[in-house]
């Protein structure tokens, strides 16, 4: 992998940037591509709850350890987990 | 340096209630088995077409009969259900009749080479400027699992329980050598480098087609014993390989070799055949005059 000559098709994660992932419970299946999917064991299936249509859905599990690749979200096949990306905000002194 | 989930400001901001392709689809027919990637394929494509900033009423969705066929009802866009076969032929003609329309075909391999194998290879002839992607299970995965004809030797349907005899269509070799001017295959999942073609597919001035891997757990899984979901996109990622500067007619695809050479193999812009046809009617009214 690190000695890939192929140009890296994402940006590399970024510093200034954080995440935050909203998951449409309703319309999930449950179905864990995006928990295999996740580089970084972020997600995992929700065994304590589940929705209208009887689906254990997923949950966040480590915010902090999302770097934003957003490749749950694009592999998800019922849209439901988006990657939501806002600026840091500046610490004042 | 992430802040907790509470100091994110007000919930109406980030959290938008509506989703945000709630305008582009049919959030509760997605009617696919858990886990199949015919829902990726809808979202790439409706993603790629939001990116380009199109609006519902710029373009319009194909589909035929099967399960991939069904997502045609998952589009709020113009979509067409179309007879057993024929997709191609409908979007051929919408696309002639309002040459501005984006027009894509989204059908599964047996609705688009066995009953409309003929079509498919019309339209490549022609280069007729509509993007056709298929959804290759390697099965007819809604009507219980029979051979199609891209099922690799050996693999067992329910037609054919003792091991498939037949050699499959290779896709990729057909479309190239019937006239396609631009065609791809990727596996399903590979999301960012299937959404590349997707764009380059638009831009090509003629006909497109990319062939998505995306395999059918329900059918073909178990029949031929490869797990789940998850399981069965481990088995397909250890078969690929991306190769970019391979000739379509090496592109290998074969289960049974467990090889699938994938990556865009043809792309040559030519006129297409909307443009031919309009030059054609320039040119007889001119001679009319
Ligand atoms: C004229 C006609 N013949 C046969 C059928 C039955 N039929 C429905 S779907 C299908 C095969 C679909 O296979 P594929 O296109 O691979 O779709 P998948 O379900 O695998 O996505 C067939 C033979 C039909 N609906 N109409
Ligand atoms: S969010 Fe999507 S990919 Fe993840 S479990 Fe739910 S349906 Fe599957
Ligand atoms: S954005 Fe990437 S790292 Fe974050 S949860 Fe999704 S897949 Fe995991
Ligand atoms: S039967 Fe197969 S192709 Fe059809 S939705 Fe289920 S997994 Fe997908
Ligand atoms: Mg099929």
């Amino acid at each position: 992998m690190l000695n890939s000559k192929r140009t890296p098709m994402l940006d590399p994660p970024r510093a200034d940037k954080e995440y935050k992932i909203k998951v449409y419970s309703e319309i999930c299946d449950g179905c864990e591509l995006c928990v295999e999917f996740c580089p970084c064991d972020v997600l995992e299936i929700d065994m304590d709850n589940f929705n209208s249509r009887m689906l254990h859905y997923v949950k966040v599990i480590a915010l902090d350890k999302c770097t934003g690749c957003k490749q749950c979200e694009r592999i998800c096949p019922t849209v439901s987990i988006m990657v939501i990306e806002r600026d840091v905000p500046q610490e004042d002194d | 340096m992430t802040s907790s989930e509470e100091e994110w400001g007000t919930p109406e901001l980030d959290y938008p209630e509506e989703h945000p392709l709630h305008g582009r689809l049919n959030l509760n027919r997605f009617i696919f088995c858990a886990g199949c990637l015919i829902g990726t394929a809808i979202t790439s494509i409706t993603t790629c077409l939001v990116e380009r900033g199109l609006t519902p009423k710029d373009y319009a969705i194909v589909s035929g009969i099967g399960c991939t066929g069904r997502t045609s009802g998952c589009f709020k866009a113009p979509a067409f259900h179309a007879t057993h076969g024929r997709a191609i032929p409908f979007a051929t003609g919408l696309k002639l009749a309002n040459p501005d329309l984006e027009v894509f075909v989204l059908s599964g391999d047996g609705d688009l080479f066995a009953i409309g194998g003929n079509h498919f290879v019309h339209a490549c002839r022609r280069n007729i400027e509509i993007n056709v992607l298929c959804n290759n299970n390697g099965i007819y995965g809604m009507t219980g699992g029979q051979l199609a004809p891209t099922t690799s030797i050996g693999d067992f349907t329910s037609t054919s329980p003792y091991g498939n005899i037949e050699p499959p269509f290779n896709l990729v070799s057909l479309a190239a050598a019937a006239g396609a001017s631009f065609v791809a295959r990727w596996p399903g999942y590979d999301t960012l480098r299937l959404r590349e073609s997707i764009f380059k597919a638009m831009d090509n001035p003629g006909f497109s087609f990319i062939e998505i891997l995306a395999p059918c757990f329900t059918q073909y899984g178990r029949k031929n014993k490869l797990g789940d979901a998850v399981k069965m996109l481990e088995w397909l990622r250890e078969q690929v390989v991306i190769d970019k500067d391979c000739p379509p007619h090496e592109a290998e695809y074969s289960h049974e070799k467990r090889r699938i050479v994938c990556g865009e193999f043809v792309n040559n812009p030519r006129e297409g055949f909307t443009q031919k046809i309009k030059r054609l009617r320039e040119t007889a009214q001119s001679r009319r005059k």
